[in-house]
């Protein structure tokens, strides 16, 4: 019966699938994004940087976004290496980039991370780890698959944090690539890690030639930030009131900071596309409701000649029933289908944006009760079309 | 005459048809028809021919009296199980066929006994009934590619499908010319009696009810009463 009624059955799974599909898009996006974003910033403890906002010394050095708060010194780094609390605590150098991908001043052990449940955070897909005081760099998965660079691939870096056209390049100093990191979803991605020396050497350099006039000057070790992880997580307050009171330092905890820039920026955008969804939610309800009454007004006829052969009006009822049914799963299944490939098309888009990578197929939290939910609303207003049926007499 | 010759008896049987604006209420002192047989039902529209198929049919219920319909009483009797006495035992045909438009003409003949739950040979006998009125090759067409006599020929199949004990035919041929009619009415007539199907046939067709076996007046047989008499 619903096949000979195509126009009206797709009209009707049209009004269906819109409102399932921004539903999953909306949840999933929103899980996957959180889940990414909460990725980097779940692993570190604390992030120990110059004096500044909080959030923009975790922006800087974790997720490789805007201007970091200023440098410290790398003896504060070795402090708090040496600090029994500390598990393990790796230093961070910016000031270059290559392609606008930022090069990331560190040491080895940075590969060396595990995460809270033991796991190493950073595998290599191809090469292996840079050796220390050299020019070589390990670069992320994003940066391979977008820059064009590879193993063995040569570069020089290009002053500055961003990439900006006229900008000094660094040709004195070449790297060359030693190792490709395995996708991780994190801002980790596009970022090319190199040795903290070459960082210094590089600038060292540049700010020789810029005061040639003062002689020669000897290396200033210093770092961008320093990622720290501690003994316990119970750990992290103690320490962050301890370092606040250094005339020079401060420090921040990165989930707290994710945490606060969920709520102060994604919260409001995802409110807005939570009542757009909730507006089409409405929308599709009204115009299933119409293409429900309008499919039973124009088969009235059709369904009183079943009744006058001899079918009950529950019999009637559960044809309706069944047909309402099936059109509610086709459209919420096939809602939920399109809404993960919209899923998986922005991804893409997002991964070659931001590096984050979502995984379009996986079920996010409360997905299927929303979709049931969905399912469960439009049920019930199906069921308003097939009562007025109920009641009909045939005569 | 016993009460198991009978197909139909009524008996002071007292109801009324509601529509929208107001009901109508009628009675019926005495109608029966022997089983088997053919009665043709003469009368003017309005007069109530379509009202008393429609009682007899389950269609509308009986407020008193006796009502006895192909061995049920209808009296007091709830409308699902009118239904199912609808779909056991009785086969109807409309003026305007009433076929389903979106079904092929074996589909639409099918639903005939698909309430019944006759489905093992449905098929085959759909197909050797749509040969016996000439529609063999239309099995697979849809209503409206079929001309008005075609339609009513797989309207009387459809009926026929399940082996009604009674055929309700409501003015069959009303939409059809005066030779397609007799055509069709004879088609029936053979068929019931192939079948041993009891028929009422309904039209007001004198000359084409003479060609039946017996004929009644509805003004003869229902009266028409002011308020609820019941």
């Amino acid at each position: 019966m619903l096949w000979s009624r195509k126009w009206i059955t797709f009209a009707t799974l049209f009004a269906l699938i819109l409102p399932t599909a921004l539903a999953v898009i909306l949840v999933v996006v929103r899980y996957q994004t959180e889940g990414a974003l909460k990725k980097d910033a779940g692993q570190i403890d604390l992030v120990v940087g110059a004096k500044g906002g909080a959030m923009q010394l975790v922006l800087s050095s974790l997720y490789h976004l805007g201007m970091p708060t200023g440098n410290i010194l790398y003896e504060n780094y070795e402090t708090l290496k040496e600090d029994q609390r500390v598990k393990a605590a790796v230093p961070i150098g910016l000031g270059d980039n290559y392609d606008g991908y930022r090069i990331v001043g560190t040491e080895s052990a940075l590969f060396d991370l595990k995460d809270h449940a033991g796991t190493q955070m950073l595998n290599f897909r191809e090469g292996e780890a840079f050796t220390a005081d050299t020019f070589e760099a390990v670069i992320g998965a994003q940066v391979a698959d977008l820059s064009g660079l590879g193993l063995g691939a040569t570069f020089h870096g290009t002053h500055g944090l961003l990439r900006v056209p006229g900008a000094e390049l660094h040709t004195d100093f070449t790297y060359r690539v030693v190792g490709v990191l395995e996708p991780t979803g994190s801002a980790k991605d596009r970022a090319i890690f190199v040795p903290i020396s070459a960082v210094w050497k590089v600038h060292h350099a540049e700010e020789s030639v810029h005061q040639v006039f003062k002689g020669a000057q000897p290396i200033v070790k210093e770092v961008t930030a320093v990622l720290v992880q501690l003994e316990s997580a119970g750990l992290r307050l103690w320490m962050l009131d301890e370092l606040k009171k250094k005339p020079n330092l401060m420090a921040a905890v990165p989930i707290n900071e994710v945490l606060a820039m969920s709520q102060i920026y994604l919260a409001p955008f995802q409110k807005m596309l939570f009542l757009i969804t909730i507006g089409v939610v409405i929308v599709s309800c009204l115009v299933i409701l119409l293409a429900l009454y309008q499919a039973i007004e124009r088969r009235e006829k059709s369904l009183l000649t079943l009744r006058s052969l001899g079918a009950k009006r529950s019999e009637i009822s559960l044809i309706l029933f069944y047909e309402l049914a099936f059109l509610i799963c086709s459209g919420v299944i096939l809602g939920g289908v399109i809404g993960h490939l919209v899923v998986q098309v922005l991804s893409g888009i997002i991964y070659q944006k931001t590096g984050l990578i979502l995984h379009a197929w996986s079920l996010a939290p409360g997905e299927l009760p929303i979709l049931g939910g969905i399912a469960g609303i439009l049920f019930l207003i199906g069921l308003f079309p097939i009562f007025s049926i109920y009641r009909k007499t045939v005569v | 005459m016993s009460a198991a010759s009978q197909e139909i008896i009524l008996k002071n049987v007292r109801s009324c048809y509601s529509s929208k604006r107001e009901a109508s209420f009628f009675s019926i002192p005495e109608f029966t028809l022997e089983k088997g047989a053919q009665l043709a039902l003469l009368g003017k529209s309005g007069s109530g021919k379509s009202t008393l198929l429609h009682l007899i049919a389950g269609l509308i219920p009986v407020k008193a009296g006796r009502a006895r319909v192909c061995g049920e009483e209808l009296m007091g009797m709830k409308e699902h199980a009118r239904d199912l006495v609808r779909r056991e035992h009785i086969g109807l045909v409309f003026q305007t066929y009433q076929l389903l438009d979106e079904f092929t003409v074996i589909e639409n003949v099918l639903m005939g006994s698909f309430f019944s739950g006759v489905k093992k040979e449905a098929e085959g006998e759909a197909k050797t009934l749509l040969s016996k009125v000439g529609l063999e090759n239309y099995a697979s067409r849809f209503p409206s590619e079929l001309s008005v006599g075609q339609r009513q020929r797989v309207a009387i199949v459809r009926a026929l499908i399940k082996r009604p004990a009674l055929i309700l035919a409501d003015e069959p041929t009303g939409a059809l010319d005066r030779e397609t009619g007799y055509q069709v009415s004879a088609l029936l007539k053979d068929l019931a009696k192939e079948q041993g199907s009891s028929m009422i046939f309904v039209t007001h067709d004198e000359e084409l009810a003479s060609t039946f076996p017996s004929q009644a007046q509805v003004t003869d047989l229902i009266r028409w009463e002011k308020g609820d008499p019941v």
